[in-house]
């Protein structure tokens, strides 16, 4: 029994810490950097969102495993207006000023991203022990940032703590703006990140926040974006998802699947071949005579092909200049020779 | 294009790239503060000690942020290539001489422990650090930042050391708001040029900063360029949309000599690291600037939005930057690269041949 | 004209002036989320676009019955909402059935309808009783406030990726948040102060 509640524990804690949805997942930031402006409201936000995310999530894992996703966000919107609520009444009561404050942010947390992700990752996908584990563990994450940016933020921005006067002598409003959300939620991730680095040094959580498709063109044909597949919970999940819903699917599509992408292999190698062919490289390579002319490759914008590379030539230049100037002071080189020596010796 | 390096535990090293890139910043701060020489200068003649002491404090406290925001990091800091020193000295020229000096070092402490620290060095910039600390405090405390006091009177000493002493002046932005002219005597327009009207430390004399201008155009003529776009923009839409009924010429002379746009148009656009790398691309990064610091000055809650159209540009630097090569900029990198080659010794490569395809099907 | 010039005084305050993302913090996370996925930009602002102006035309409409307009602030949230997934499933119904969509294009719009940004809207419209045309605007000024966050985070995030010297502690979502907080506080210099409503 003690070590079952110890591995809970210790998960909660590395998933609220490793995994934190807020500063490495970039989820349910939102309400932290508009509504988190004083502790007070963080309580609020921290209540209302730990309430909904549990609840919700473990109502997911029992009964909407089946339901179509389509039909789940209705019932996650639902759910999380019915929960909100309570609350929202429960603070108009007690802390009408706060409830005030907190403006139209207390009714928006009924579509908080979090839920919706935790719920379509995890809560449909396994068991109730393992979601609840998850659910009071992103909860206690969530709590946790917005609790510190809270405080924080009411401490530089209105020099008051839970209202109390702090006497400070300068008061920053604009870390009462979103702005000031964002710049502390920066901070505050880099922080963690630094000590739990410290703590293991394999770990790495800025890879919970995929950065694969960034250089993707948000510019195409319109068949081409609406076409791009869109997993905006995982891959795992999405795989799973399509994993459940290919089997139905398989025996109807897999034939003219296989020969569609026979026939774009083949289109694409002929696509290749054309623009391989040397003759727009060979300037001093005219065609015989008698040979039938080369067919032209596909037409690629020439002004952006030459600037492109021309650039690339050019840096080539500067970085060959800068290595022929820095070979010209040998002075700098002994200095930092024998450390670099001493340094790999003392790491070996 | 540096190495990935692993920097000993004494963290004294730099490779020989970082060294050279180290070597060129310097260069560039060099040239740029010889060009905020002049305002500096014109600041402290109005001011006297208290400019001096404010920018000094400014660029320490600049750099002291840099070093102990760099070691906390585990990184050597670079203080030799002068950058801190510079965004310090061009946060101190933005600011009013009646600022209180810790409102001086607010601002240089965001501008380097937010903006430079967390994004690398001087060469990795994506905004402009001094932009970004002006723009912290002028949101944070509005009524000192944009607060301006009276010159003062011929041989009045400046207290050095207290903001007290000084009697709120209008300015020409404040007047703009208003819609009040300056008046239409030449000796109104002498007032503006020599720098005798309420404003910050370093934007107020426009002789001075037209000397830093064509200073620019010889040193540093990529930031000429935008610099020039900007007050291009900016004159356009004052001329335009004037926002006094003297006439749009006073507008436009009123506009492009209040507030900070000048002074941001030479100094916090023209960042190496984020400047476009085309010439078009500078063109519309600096019209941008300017038309956009405009909508500020007309539509915004706060007089002057020079130093946020810069944030806004230095985001779009990427957009800008696929504007067209300009003709003239592919043939001189041509002919550069052939005289390379020729001093070299090296033989034509088919890459040569192509462009000159290239270049026979443009012409 | 009139009509005109208050449906797009409307759209340039919720895209500009009082942009929602960056002054407001409505919809942050989806844009920073979606400024990873440039390539889903357009379909999802489409349904974004799409989805808030219906709601907040259809939010207006029916503010302007006495029994809605007198019910308070609970009552406001549980209509909105109930408007808001209504829209969505007829949305959904229409496009299983008469246009057959992809699986993909389902998922798009399930993330579309349900964020803070589009939620935002009709509140928006309610504390600041705008009518009609307005509140179209502002629907449509909201769209327009998504594509812009989304492709200004973008750029920056493509500007992180390629930096090597930012420090360690601050690689990944540390520098997308300062860089966001400092997008912020380019607009926060167009309104003064937190889109607070």
């Amino acid at each position: 029994m003690r070590n079952g509640e110890k591995s809970f524990l210790q998960s909660v804690r590395d998933s609220a810490l490793y995994k934190n949805p807020v500063l490495f997942e970039a989820v349910g930031v939102a309400p932290v950097a508009a509504m988190a402006v004083s502790l007070k409201s963080a309580i609020m936000l921290a209540a209302v969102s730990c309430a909904e995310l549990v609840l919700i999530e473990l109502f997911a894992c029992l009964a909407l495993k089946k339901v179509p996703s389509h039909f789940r966000m209705v019932i996650y919107a639902a759910l999380g207006v019915g929960i909100n609520i309570p609350f929202f009444m429960f603070f108009e009561r007690f802390t009408p000023n706060e409830a005030n404050a907190a403006g139209i942010f207390l009714p928006l947390l009924a579509v908080n991203s979090l839920v919706a992700l935790h719920c379509e990752r995890f809560a449909v996908k396994n068991t109730l022990k393992s979601t609840f584990t998850d659910a009071v563990a992103a909860a206690a994450g969530y709590a946790f940032v917005a609790l510190i940016v809270g405080l924080l933020r009411e401490i530089f921005g209105s020099g008051t703590v839970y209202s109390l006067d702090l006497e400070l002598p300068i008061q920053l409003k604009g870390f009462l703006m979103p702005f000031g959300g964002f710049l502390l939620l920066g901070f505050f991730a880099a922080a963690v990140k630094g000590i739990l680095r410290k703590k293991s040094p394999d770990a790495h959580p800025e890879q919970a926040f995929s950065m694969k498709e960034i250089s993707q063109s948000h510019i195409g044909s319109l068949k081409s974006l609406l076409d791009a597949d869109f997993n905006p919970y995982d891959e795992t999940d999405a795989a799973g998802q399509d994993a459940r819903e290919k089997p139905k699917k398989a025996k109807k599509a897999t034939a003219p699947k296989k020969a569609k992408r026979k026939a774009e292999t083949a289109k694409a190698a002929k696509a290749a071949k054309a623009e391989a062919k040397p003759a727009s490289l060979q300037a001093d390579a005219p065609p015989a005579d008698g040979e039938a002319a080369p067919t032209r490759p596909r037409r690629v914008p020439r002004e952006d092909y030459l600037s492109d590379f021309d650039e690339m030539l050019t840096e080539l230049d500067l970085y060959k200049q800068k290595q022929q100037d820095t070979a010209e002071t040998p002075a700098a080189e002994p200095e930092t020779a024998p450390a670099a020596e001493e340094q790999e010796a003392s790491d070996e | 294009m540096p190495k990935e390096v692993k920097i000993p535990a004494d963290g004294r090293v730099f490779t020989p790239e970082m060294q050279a890139e180290i070597k060129t910043t310097q260069i560039d701060m060099r040239n740029r503060l010889l060009m905020l020489a002049a305002p500096a200068v014109m600041a402290w003649y109005y001011y006297g000690g208290r400019a001096v002491l404010l920018i000094a404090l400014s660029a320490l406290t600049a750099m002291l942020c840099e070093y102990i925001g760099m070691r906390v990091l585990g990184q050597e800091p670079a203080l030799r290539d002068m950058s801190a020193a510079l965004i310090g000295v061009t946060i101190a020229l933005l600011l009013p001489a009646s600022a209180p000096i810790w409102l001086v070092l607010l601002a240089t402490s965001f501008a380097i422990l937010v903006v430079k620290v967390p994004f690398g060095t001087a060469r990795t910039l994506l905004f402009s650090p001094a932009a970004a600390g002006v723009a912290f405090v002028a949101v944070c405390l509005p009524d000192y930042v944009f607060s301006y006091p009276v010159l003062p009177e011929n041989g009045a000493a400046v207290a050095v050391y207290g903001s007290e002493g000084f009697a709120a002046g209008v300015s020409l932005t404040q007047m703009l708001q208003s819609s009040t002219s300056m008046g239409v005597t030449a000796a109104d327009y002498m007032d503006v040029l020599i720098g005798n009207t309420p404003s910050a430390m370093g934007t107020g004399c426009v002789i001075a900063l037209i000397g830093a201008l064509l200073f620019s155009a010889v040193r540093a003529p990529k930031g000429f360029t935008a610099a020039m776009s900007c007050l291009f923009g900016a004159a356009v839409y004052a001329f335009l949309f004037p926002r006094i009924t003297t006439g749009r010429l006073q507008s436009v002379f009123m506009e492009l000599s209040g507030g900070m746009l000048f002074f941001a148009a030479l100094f916090l656009l023209p960042e190496d690291s984020i400047l476009p790398k085309r010439f078009w691309g500078r063109v519309a990064y600096g019209v941008s600037a300017g038309v956009i610091t405009m909508l500020f000055r007309r539509f915004g809650a706060l007089e002057e939005g020079a130093v946020f159209a810069v944030l806004l540009c230095n985001a779009l630097t990427s957009a800008f930057d696929k504007l067209p090569v300009a003709r003239f900029e592919r043939r001189a990198k041509q002919q550069a690269r052939k005289k390379r080659r020729e001093a070299d010794g090296a033989p034509a490569a088919p890459a040569d041949a192509l462009t000159e395809q290239g270049g026979g099907a443009d012409a | 004209m009139s009509i005109l010039g208050s449906l797009f005084s409307a759209a340039m305050f919720a895209c500009l002036f009082q942009n929602l993302i960056f002054s407001g913090g409505y919809g942050a996370d989806e844009a920073i989320r979606m400024a990873a996925k440039p390539k889903q930009l357009y379909p999802l602002s489409f349904f974004i676009i799409y989805l808030s102006t219906a709601v907040s035309l259809i939010c207006v409409l029916l503010e302007q019955r006495p029994a809605v307009h007198a019910l308070n602030v609970f009552g406001h949230a549980l209509i909105f909402v109930g408007v808001l997934a209504a829209v969505y499933l007829l949305t959904l119904l229409f496009v299983l059935v008469v246009v057959k969509a992809k699986p993909r294009t389902v998922r798009r719009l399930g993330i579309a309808a349900f964020n803070t940004l589009v939620l935002a809207v009709p509140f928006i419209n309610y504390r600041a009783a705008f009518g009609v045309f307005e509140a179209i605007g502002a629907g449509l000024g909201a769209g327009a406030a998504f594509i812009i966050a989304v492709l200004l985070i973008n750029f920056g995030l493509r500007a992180i990726d390629k930096n090597e010297s930012i420090p360690e502690a601050f690689k990944g979502t540390p520098a997308i948040f300062i860089y966001t907080a400092i997008l912020s506080l380019a607009f926060t210099g167009l309104t003064g102060r937190a889109l607070g409503v």
